[in-house]
Order: structure tokens, then sequence, then C-alpha cells
């Protein structure tokens, strides 16, 4: 799924979902860093149960980071993924499960993607490193100075696969790493934690969710879990919906763009690697004492929350007078299934369908205006109805048509505004220059001759006026022609130059012209129009898609063998009779082998990670499955701009000749090997405390063979089996430290088994309805009758998990206080600081002026602008601010505060300015009255009675 | 497997060209257009009779089966290999006729183009 796209979307349409993350930093005390306290209460006013973590999208930031320099070895890379799920931790602080999952083999649905991106990658990568050599050398050719070339092998990120020597390492640093937190780290005490590594099969979030599936479905399980899932995946949301979880919340960090990338070569920010020129790095500070400050501060994590998403969706998908009841859960699956269509991991998305087009609320319209018509719901506990996809395919492929045209002409008047914008900008000079009294001067030459003041303003207007009347062609083009050149001629050289700087793609199909299907067809599939056979067998394989994706959804994988055999979707409007399609799929199919899948996805240049045999076969001419691996493939840039977003096209894989051609090369593994590329599971730790520690012990003790089933009263409702583990923590046995920097845990308390989940029969379905028993959190978003039934109460607006979260207070001391240490006058108010994350207050840098005075960062930290970046949520009318417990007098400063916190945050831009220190305020939403000025006012007026309302 | 039932069929396969097209049936895959199935099936059958599978097994029918996709990938899906095994399977395909063939631009030549 286009992830930043669908992830935009979202947070835009549907911004309460959004909730800034308070993060307790470690602190530091004469060189001694005190870790947090993860057993004390959340700082985030809210208490999680369980967190999940789907490893593969910290993995990847932690090896190869784009916006720090990279990790010098493997060691490096385990301690930073360690810290960052430190990091996690603190703030979420799960008290009941901690599950982390990494990749395991994928179904084959998932093959053509992790083809597709690992192709890249390599190439990627090889580009990337002769660059840096060639910008290397002629640095070096020209007397710079580069750091010495450390010896390291280029770290290629195709590793990250199971089946490798490195997710076989880090399964066994993982293992050491819980270990380590459940012997000493007081947050992890009470904790049961379960590692599905990565030689689990299935995709992480896919484990993560096929986990809690399980879980509901037994009679043990807490309806009332709040679970928190971290992961930047948009499917992550639609998993999350999917699960029917009344308390559900994604943790991601915040994705922010254009952040700046370190040079590859000297590691310095500020220039990328081919405008490298090796000079020696500034000296940050007097003593360089700053160095290790990035320009950028560490990302910072938001949680989305998915019951607030519930509610916005159940306010959009509500429907009156229905001829069938009106079930949310029901139509929140529908509204998932219909982002499939929009685009996922398993199937390329529709032509008529972008993201950035607003495709989804096109979908809702559409699902609205035929759903009367259907009779009942798309789906059914991740079961399609075709007959009624049907209707809503058809119905978008009436106006498919009239997309195609208005993309053209959207993209048209981009093109031309671009078009203008550049020669805006190339041109030296402004296309108008006003002359006389007006014309421009530079800054701080007040006193030069060019500056007069009018004498006779009225006088100089209209010799202004009459100018511009006698001189009618004073146009753009005047300039150009004073520069020597006749315009004629200038003019034929622009638009040579538009036309290099620019290049169209070029676009064979012409979806905005008439024929557009047959075009589509010849050029994207090679058939002609009238080849209605393969366009109905094109049509047959994207039904069974949207099934198998949807069954994957809210099911598990329906079968591993399943693919989408073709790079591009059909028309909406080709999906007639689809009614009578069949949705079943081969039962009882098997993933893949770790190796197996290696040979399915990596590039021969990749080949590295496979034993020597097998890589031979992805390079030998003579090789049974030399097709699978070309060298260079076709790009289809399918109206993108740039390589990376089009559609790489990579042949397909013939499972049976890859089997028939591995079975040969198999007798070579190693045992070493074939340990590696045999299927794992899951397996369960707990610390000294918890109650399920003896019960696993009397197992060892016992040393039974059969796998039994854990109680489920002595952790919190988990259900499963255990069987005793082989290479098993036990207490009393010294854990080996993996990482040569880390110490070897000799007293440890901690043990591991394996663990299954809980087993249903194949043709069991798991509902996809809220559990009895599950309370529905409380509301959020403003009622739409509020004004009816509030009695004239002001809506007052949450922003953080708790709408009773007591506003922060500052009393006047701390206020004097807190006037003495900010510089004044500077134009900025203190409140602009905010912005910054509270650790830049307690790094080393901040020197309080006055004692007594480090509370106050403290204090400040909570009063981080709540979604500063997105603006004023448009749903918030009026505030209402609480008093704050105590009677000390009103002062403004205190309202400041407390409106600072209730609802001034969302407008943090609107706070710069105010020249006496103090941010301005906010204009009042109520019509009709005004709020104060922005400028020239030191202390805000008193408010106008009436203005809030106390209670 | 295939290997067994192949060495069967290729004996019988002398004898018509309809019996031959109808045992290639099976290498046929979901996605490739009659266009590009037929073109592929001729290289197949044309090269058949020295790629059959030797008792002892070994693949060498899978072997052909690769040369043949490395030839349709070039052709139709822009893929390139090494010089090679390019000109050995041009060279095994010389004189197979394709109508309107499709163009590709390569990765690398998308990246020459955007770098100059």
């Amino acid at each position: 799924m286009g992830v930043p796209a669908f992830f935009r979307w979202l947070s835009r349409k549907y911004p309460s979902i959004i909730v800034n993350c308070v993060e307790e930093k470690p602190k530091e005390c004469n060189g001694v860093k005190i870790p947090v306290d993860a057993s004390k209460p959340n700082p985030n006013d809210v208490e999680f149960d369980n967190l999940y973590l789907d490893m593969n999208g910290i993995i990847h930031p932690c090896t190869h980071p784009e916006d720090k320099p990279a990790p010098k070895n493997e060691d490096e890379m385990m301690v930073a993924i360690f810290e960052y799920i430190d990091r996690l931790f603190n703030i979420v602080r799960p008290r009941r499960l901690l599950y982390m999952a990494i990749d395991g083999v994928a179904p084959r649905a998932k093959m053509n993607q992790q083809r597709s991106r690992r192709f890249r990658a390599s190439k990627e990568g090889m580009e990337a490193a002769v660059e840096k050599q060639r910008v290397r050398e002629e640095i070096l050719a020209k007397g710079g100075f580069l750091p010495p070339e450390e010896i390291k092998e280029r770290f290629d990120s195709n590793c990250i696969t199971p089946g490798t020597e490195f997710m076989d390492n880090l399964a066994k640093c993982l293992r050491y790493y819980i270990a380590d937190r459940l012997n000493n780290d007081p947050g992890w005490k009470n904790l049961t934690v379960i590692l599905s590594d990565a030689s689990a099969p299935g995709e992480g979030e896919h484990k993560i969710m096929d986990y809690i599936r399980r879980q509901r479905a037994q009679p043990n399980h807490d309806p009332n879990t709040h679970h928190c899932l971290c992961g930047a995946d948009a499917d992550l949301i639609m998993l999350g919906l999917a699960t029917h979880e009344p308390n559900f919340t994604i943790i991601r960090e915040e994705f922010k763009p254009n952040k700046p990338k370190p040079c590859a070569l000297c590691n310095q920010f500020g220039h990328e690697v081919k405008d490298c020129e090796g000079l020696p790095r500034e000296k940050k500070g007097k003593h360089d004492e700053l160095a290790d400050s990035l320009p950028c501060a560490e990302g910072e994590f938001i949680f989305l929350r998915l019951n607030v998403l519930r509610e916005y969706l159940e306010r959009e998908l509500t429907m009156a007078s229905l001829p069938f009841p009106f079930d949310v859960e029901r139509s929140i699956d529908d509204w998932v299934f219909m982002c499939f269509f929009v685009g996922n991991d398993f199937l390329p998305h529709l032509p008529s369908l972008e993201i950035r087009e607003g495709a989804i609320d096109r979908l809702v319209n559409i699902y609205k205006n035929v759903v009367h018509k259907t009779g009942g719901y798309l789906t059914e506990s991740g079961y399609v109805n075709l007959q009624r996809v049907q209707m809503i395919m058809l119905a978008v492929g009436e106006v498919e048509d009239s997309i195609f045209k208005k993309r053209k002409d959207d993209e048209d008047s981009f093109r031309r505004r671009q078009k203008e914008k550049r020669k805006r900008m190339k041109r030296d000079q402004p296309a108008f220059t006003p002359s006389g009294i007006l014309t421009p001067h530079a800054l701080g030459s007040r006193n030069s001759p060019g500056c007069q003041v009018a004498s006779n303003p009225r006088q100089a207007a209209y010799e202004m006026r009459m100018q511009r009347n006698s001189s009618p062609s004073i146009s753009p083009n005047t300039s150009f022609a004073s520069d020597g050149s006749p315009s004629p001629l200038g003019g034929i050289k622009r638009k040579a130059e538009d036309s290099d700087s620019e290049p169209e793609p070029e676009d064979n199909v012409r979806l905005w012209e008439a024929g557009w299907k047959q075009r589509y067809y010849k050029n994207k599939f090679d058939v002609d129009a009238a080849d209605e056979k393969f366009r109905r067998k094109v049509v047959q394989s994207y039904v069974e898609g949207l099934c198998w994706v949807l069954r994957y959804y809210y099911q598990g994988c329906a079968s591993w063998k399943w693919y989408y055999p073709f790079h591009y979707a059909p028309f909406a409007s080709d999906f007639e009779g689809i009614a009578d399609m069949s949705s079943e799929f081969e039962k009882g199919t098997k993933p893949f082998k770790p190796l197996e899948q290696l040979m399915g996805v990596f590039p021969a240049a990749s080949g590295n990670f496979l034993p020597p045999t097998w890589r031979k076969l992805m390079s030998d001419p003579d090789s049974s499955i030399i097709d699978f691996y070309p060298e260079d493939f076709a790009i289809d840039l399918n109206g993108k701009k740039y390589a990376w977003q089009g559609v790489a096209l990579l042949p397909f894989v013939d499972e049976r000749r890859l089997r028939a051609a591995l079975e040969e090369v198999y007798p070579d593994l190693t045992p070493e090997e074939n340990r590696r590329n045999s299927l794992g599971g899951d397996v369960l730790f707990v610390g000294k405390l918890h109650p399920l520690r003896d019960f696993i012990l009397e197992l060892y003790q016992t040393g039974s063979t059969e796998p039994v089933d854990v109680p489920p009263e002595l952790c919190h409702g988990i259900q499963g089996t255990f069987s005793l583990d082989e290479e098993a923590i036990l207490p009393d046995q010294t854990v080996c430290s993996p990482v040569p920097m880390l110490r070897d845990l000799t007293q440890n308390t901690a043990v591991s088994i394996n663990f299954k989940d809980p087993q249903f029969a194949e043709d069991y379905v798991f509902k996809a309805a809220m559990l009895p028993g599950a309370r529905k959190p409380a509301t959020v978003l403003k009622p739409g009758d509020w004004e009816k039934s509030s009695n004239g109460r002001q809506w007052k607006p949450q922003l953080g998990f708790n709408r009773d979260r007591r506003p922060v207070h500052l009393d006047q001391a701390a206020f004097r206080t807190l006037g003495h240490v900010t510089p004044r006058g500077s134009g900025t108010s203190v409140y602009t600081n905010t912005a910054l994350p509270p650790a830049n207050y307690q790094g080393n840098n901040y020197r309080p002026l006055l004692r007594g005075q480090a509370q106050i960062p403290k204090l400040m930290s909570n009063m981080r602008p709540q979604d500063s970046w997105r603006g004023p949520p448009p749903l918030f009318q009026q505030h209402r601010f609480e008093r704050s417990v105590g009677a000390e007098p009103l002062l403004p400063w205190n309202r400041m505060i407390q409106n600072q916190n209730a609802a001034f945050q969302p407008n943090q831009y609107q706070m710069l300015g105010g020249p006496g220190g103090y941010p301005p305020r906010r204009d009042d939403h109520r019509g009709g009255r005004q709020g104060y000025p922005r400028e020239g006012r030191k202390y805000p007026l008193p408010p106008p009675s009436g203005r809030y309302s106390w209670n | 497997m295939v290997g067994g039932e192949a060495s069967a069929a290729v004996e019988k396969l002398v004898s018509g060209v309809r019996q031959a097209a109808d045992f290639a049936e099976q290498f046929r895959s979901y996605s490739e257009s009659e266009k590009q199935w037929k073109a592929r099936m001729e290289f197949i059958l044309r090269h058949l009779p020295d790629y059959r599978d030797p008792p002892d097994g070994g693949g060498r029918l899978d072997q052909l089966l690769s040369l043949s996709m490395v030839w349709a990938n070039h052709l139709f899906l822009g893929c390139s290999y090494n010089k090679d095994l390019l000109d050995k399977v041009m060279e095994m395909a010389d004189g197979i006729e394709v109508e309107d063939l499709p163009q590709f631009t390569t990765r690398s030549e998308l990246m020459r183009k955007h770098q100059s």
C-alpha cells in the first residue's frame, strides 16, 4: 500500500486519531545514566496491556538508517535495535505481554513484491557504491582528505530476509536481550514475552494478527485488553480494525519529510555524496561539545487511536433507512475491503483508483449509494459476497472514463503551473518592478541617495499611473529583450531548454483518450482488445486476489501458494459477471522453507547469502532456473516520474521448476544450514516473579515430551500449548552474550519455553465482531448533536488519551522564575520552544541560571504542542477551560497556560510573534467576537464576560 | 514427475504437431497470452528432441523450459541476461517469427537517462 500516501490521507481526514507520545528520557547524573523506570505509571495517561512489535519496521531503520550514519558493524546494529525497543517499551509500558514478531517466510502472494524490492535494492546499493568510489577518487585526486575507508563490507539490506545468517544471529541476540531485561529491568518483572523469530512462517504483522485472533476466539481472553501495535505500515491500521477489539492503538515513528541525510562519504550533513568536497568538519560549539547534537533530533513517536478512527468511520458510514439492520462492525469491514482496491501488498491497484485523487472517498460514496440496492454488506468475517462487489465495481466503472480525463486535466494544469514557476525562477528580475518611490531597496541602505521619501504622495502616485499607461508593453517579455538577444530566438531557446529539464514521461496508453481500454491491454498485457478470454482471466485472478487478501486479514493465510500472476490490474468496468466466479483456494498448502524462499526473492547479486551450489543455480547458464534471475529488467514508469515508483517487470517464479532444481542441491546443505532452513515456532519467556515460571520449571524438571496446555489463569488468560525447548534459557544457567560489548548474564532467573497458539479446526471461522463483555471506550469526538444536548455547555476537545487529564499548572512564583530565565524581546515567545522535544531541555547544554528551576523543563515537557504539524483540527469549535484545583487567583498568566493545554496547542504557528514574549491569543471561533490583537500588548486583556463558562 | 511423462510423450510426439501442442500445453503459464505462448511453444517443440530427460532424471527438459523463458522474458518482458546466454537463446530461436514486439526501457537505461 502506498504507505505515506494512505497515512497522510487518513491523518488529514481524521485528525483526532493522532496523539503525540509523551516520552520520558533516561537522565544522566554525574556521567551515570539512570534508566527510565517503566514500572511507574505511563506518562501518556493510559495503561496498555499488550505491546506487539512488528520487528522489521525496527530492524530496517536500525541497520541502515537514512538520517544518521550507518552502524559500523553487526554488533552496533544489534545494540541499536535493543535501544530502539527500549525506547518503545518506555513509552508504551505494556503490563501483560510483549510480542515480538520478525517476518518469517511470506505467502507466495507476497513474493512478487519482495522480489521486486530486493532486485531493486541490490541495484541501488551497487550504484551507490560505484558513485561513492568515483567521488572518493575525485576528491583524493584533488588533494582532498577523507577518513580512510573503513574495512566494512557494504551492508546489503537484502540480508533482512528469513533464512540468512544475519536473521539467525538476530534471533539469538533478541533472546539474550529478552533474558537480560527480564532479569534487570523493573518494568519487565511481571511481563510475559513471546518472540516469533524469522524461522516461524508468516509476515510479522500477520503472525501478530493470528495470535490476537486465536486468543480472542478462546473463552479466557479478556475482551477489554488494551493492545498497542508498533509499526509504520498502513496495513496495520486495516489489521487493527479487522480485529474488532475495542481498545487498539498503533504506535509509529512520526514521518518527517525531507529529513537531512548524512553524506555517505564523510558522514556530515548538508550535502549529498555527489557534492562531497572532503572538507574538514566544522567545530560545533566552542570546544566541539555540540558535535553529537545532530541537526535533526531523534524521531518522535505518535499514537494512532483506532477507537477514534472507528468513531469517525461510524459517523461517516452510518446510513439511514437501510433495507437491512445497520451494523457498524460490518460496515467497517466493508470499508477495510474497499481500501484494498486502492492498494495493498499483494495486488496492483486499479488504474482508476488513486489515493491522492480521493479514491477512498469516492468508493465510500458509491458504496453508500449502492448498498441500498445490494441488500446487505459486501463482506462477512473475511468472506466476500461477489455479487455485491460487482455492483460496486461496475458503479466505479461508470465513472472511470471521467476519472482519467480529470487526471489528465489536473496533470496538465500542474505542469503548466510548474513551467510558469520555472520561468519566473529563471529570470533574473521579477516580471514587474515598481519604480519611483516604490523602487525596492536593499535592507540597511536607508541612507543611500536612491531612497527618497515622496514629498507629494498624490503626485507620485499619479506619475506612476501615467507611466504605466504610457508603456503598456511592459510585459514579462521586455526584460528578455533587454538582455540583448532578440526575443524570438530567445523564446525558441527557452522552449528547448524546458523540454530538456522536464522530460514528459512517454505514455502510449493515454487513458484520457477514446480507445484507452484497448491501448491499455495492448501495452500492458500485450494482447488484443478482442481477446475477451484473456481479459476474463485477468479479472478472475484479480477477484481471487481480493478474496485472498480479505481472508488473509480476517482468517489467516488461505493458501500459501496463491499469487496474482500479472503485473497490472484490470479496469473496474471489466468486473462484469464475477458473481459466479469461484473464490475457493487449494487447501493444505505449505509455506516455502526459508532457503527456498531466498532462492525465490534474491537476485544473483545477493547469492552470497546462499550455499555455493545453490548460488550456482542463479548464475550458471545451464541452470534449469536461470530465467528467474535476469541481470537487468525493464521498469514501466506507468505514469510516474522516478524509477522506484514504476512497475518492475520481473518474471514470475515457477514453483515446480524451483523445487525440482533445489532437490538436487539439498544434499549439499551443512547441518547448520539445515537448521537455518527448518521452520520453527514461537518462544515464550518469563522472569523471576511471573506466576507461570514455577509451572514451566516443573515441566522442565519432569521432562515431559507431550505438549502441555498453558494454564490461562496464570497469565492473563493467554491460551496455547507449551513444549520443551532444547535451547531454552533456564535459571542459574549463564546466558552468553552474542554481542562482544555486552556482558554475559551469569545470574539468570528467566526461563523460556516453546509456545504454540491455540489450534482450531481448518474450517473454523473467526467471527469479525465485538466480543460480549467488551466495553466501548469513551467517545472522543464531539457529538453531532452537542449543541442541542449540552444545555449550552462548551465542548472541550480531547487531545491525549485521557479526557480528564489535569492541565499543567504553574503558580505565580514559577512564572516569575520562568520570566527570569527566558530571554525577552527576541520576538519569539517562550512557548515556541515547546515545539522542541523535551530532550533539548534535559541535555547537557541546558544550564539553568538560577537554582531550583530544574522542574520547569519537566513541566514544559507535558506541553508539547499536540499535532502542531497538522494545523487546527476542524472539529474543535469551542473551548471550555477547566478551572484548576485550588483557589489561586486566575491571573491572565494562569489562563494562558490552561489555554495552552486545552486548546491552543494545535495552533502552534499562530503562537509565533508577539513582541512581548507572550503568545498572542488565537481568535475565538465563535462568530462575531473578535480575539485580541495579535501584537503590541504585553498582557492579554481579561476575557469579556461570558467567554468562558466555568463549571 | 514431468520428466517421466515427458520422455514417454516425446516418443509419441513425432506422430503429429497437434499432439505435440497438447503435450506442450502443460508448460504454458497462466499469464501467457496466446501470441506469447505460440512463440514459446515453437521454441520448445523445435528443441525438444535435444532436451529429452535422461532416464536417470537430471532435468534436461527443465533446462529447455528455462531457456525458453529466458528468450520469452527478453522479448516480452524486457529482461536482460548474461550476454552468452542471450546469444545462445537468440540462436536457438533463429527463424521463429514474432510480430509486433513490445518496447521496453530497462532499469539501467532509465537510470542513465536520468543522470544525463
